[in-house]
């Protein structure tokens, strides 16, 4: 469960992130947030596990507030609150084990800085692995993988914090279209086995419309569109992005009729 | 494509159209200055140049004294003596380089952190680069004299230990550059999931800067070499002590024999180290990317 009351973020630049914004995103339900850059969608979700701070306003998850958390409260909450990116973020140097171990780094006692897990340890973040398909890859450099392969092992590195929450950062744009929908089907298939409440910020309303539960549509800060998926329309598209919808918008769409 | 043609066409010179060149005063009065500057101290300098001319014929005389040594049999008496003898000073040269790395590489791995902007706060920041440049501001030979030798006494400890001091300034300041340099993206993601700082650190930034930092730590290693060869002069141990006794009674066959073992040694560990420092960097085995480059070479 998670909660905004009113919440408004500005950076220190001055930029409004969030302008009054009111959302409550019940337990297991994926939600999908769509709209142009530098509409707020990034400050919505980073602010949740606290990577931009709130300026003013509520914002709880779980029943636990985040604005104003800091040092062990916000790292506990962290440890609730999966995150996946666009860039995958992985430690490239090091194996795809140890990056996936990585989400377990709060939950383990202090031999794990040294890279010393127990066999639980272990065993989950094996079992999350398995859960995105590349169990196999497990003793391999990161940095030798595709780019979906390492997106699946961000994927598996979020879940191995057995988390509650799981936030995804523009998670498919790096991706080409047949890989993005791939990885979007994986991260919607365990996000269904393990009831997680997801937050996904998305480009391509398409694929925002086939994965979500619900969407939220976002312009200059505000949010103005939610519900389910299936009521977005081109009439609510023109509301979030201000313009129809054109072929660049749909991820499916052939180069040749964007030429 | 309705943008190409319609911009017409370039008018030709018309007067005030082209940009005229910059004053050049700046770069006229930079180079007369430089100039002034080195005319100045040729002249002023305390050399006597018309000895430079006489310089290749002794320069001559005293390679040929030394190569007489080297091409002698090192087989018989007395020169197998007087190798084994370079070789053994030579050796101790390499442990004192070895165990000052060492130092260095120990002290200056924590000071390295201290001194990053992405990982310490910005007045440990300051604190840690001042101590680093006064560090660094102080060559070895000044360390080992002033400091080292007092308190250890001659030999080789007092060399070991002052090149390893030596060494903290350079490797903190590099090393410290290497960490700022780290990509911050994976450090946020290890942050996301709760993790320590400590543990941030350990699996975030470190991962990414350790191959570059040991790269330094061997780079400095063969610095030490050299730095090594001079200390010995100020009786800090290793092939410089030997070599100071020997110029003082102007043993040139034997000179040779040494200098030709420390300019051998040198250049093989320096190749050995610049390899084993390229393998660190690219990682062990292929990348994907690299291979298919190679394939298609």
């Amino acid at each position: 469960m998670i909660t905004f009351r009113d919440v408004h973020v500005t950076y220190p630049t001055g930029t409004k992130g969030l302008d009054g914004v009111s959302l409550e995103i019940p337990e297991g339900e994926f939600v999908v947030v769509v709209g142009l850059s530098g509409a707020g969608k990034s400050t919505l979700v980073r602010a949740v596990n606290g990577l931009v701070p709130v300026t003013s306003g509520e914002l709880e998850v779980n029943g636990q507030r985040v604005d104003g958390a800091r040092g062990g409260t916000l790292r506990r909450l962290r440890a609730d609150v999966g995150m996946i990116f666009q860039g995958f973020n992985l430690v490239t140097r090091v194996s795809v084990l140890r990056n996936v171990l990585m989400g377990r780094l709060s939950h383990s006692p202090v031999s794990s800085l040294f890279g010393v897990y127990g066999a639980a340890d272990k065993e989950i973040a094996f079992d999350a692995l398995d859960r995105v398909g590349i169990l196999d890859k497990a003793y391999v450099r990161a940095s030798r993988l595709s780019g979906g392969q390492q997106q699946r092992v961000a994927i598996a590195r979020v879940l191995a914090q057995q988390p509650h929450v799981v936030l995804a950062d523009e998670p498919v744009a790096s991706l080409d279209p047949p890989t993005a929908n791939a990885v979007m089907a994986d991260l919607r298939r365990v996000q269904r086995q393990l009831g997680i409440t997801t937050v996904v910020n998305l480009h391509f309303l398409d694929l925002a419309k086939s994965f979500a539960d619900r969407i939220v549509g976002m312009r200059a800060g505000r949010i103005v569109f939610d519900g389910p998926a299936a009521e977005v329309d081109d009439r609510v598209f023109e509301s979030i992005y201000g313009r129809s919808l054109s072929v660049q918008d749909v991820s499916t769409a052939e180069v040749d009729r964007l030429t | 494509m309705r943008t190409v043609g319609t911009r017409p066409p370039a008018a030709g010179p018309v007067d005030g159209d082209r940009p005229k060149r910059p004053n050049p005063w700046r770069q006229v009065t930079g180079s007369l200055v430089t100039a002034v500057v080195v005319v100045l101290c040729v002249v002023t300098v305390d050399a006597q140049w018309a000895r430079l001319s006489e310089a290749p014929g002794i320069l001559g005389d005293y390679l040929r004294l030394m190569t007489r040594g080297v091409l002698q049999n090192p087989m018989a008496d007395p020169y197998t003596d007087y190798w084994s003898k370079a070789f053994e000073y030579m050796v101790e040269s390499l442990q004192m380089a070895w165990i000052g790395t060492l130092v260095g590489a120990v002290l200056s791995f924590p000071a390295a952190f201290l001194a990053a902007r992405n990982v310490s706060p910005r007045p440990v920041v300051f604190v840690t680069r001042q101590v680093l440049n006064v560090i660094r501001a102080i060559p070895e030979l000044i360390l080992a004299i002033a400091i080292m030798l007092p308190i250890f006494g001659l030999g080789p400890l007092a060399g070991a230990l002052a090149l390893g001091v030596g060494s903290v300034g350079t490797l903190g300041k590099l090393g410290s550059e290497v960490i700022e340099a780290v990509d911050p993206r994976p450090v946020e993601a290890v942050a996301a999931t709760g993790a320590r700082r400590l543990h941030v650190l350990a699996w975030g930034v470190l991962p990414q800067a350790l191959p570059e930092i040991v790269a330094l730590w061997l780079y400095r290693f063969e610095i030490n070499i050299r730095a090594g060869a001079i200390l010995g002069a100020v009786g800090a141990g290793g092939i410089g002590s030997i070599l100071t006794q020997l110029f003082e009674a102007r043993l040139w066959d034997r000179i040779g024999i040494t200098l030709f073992l420390v300019i051998a040694v040198t250049v093989l560990v320096d190749q050995l180290s610049a390899r084993v420092r390229h393998r660190i960097i690219a990682g062990g085995g292929k990348d994907p990317v690299a291979g298919e480059a190679e394939a298609l070479a």
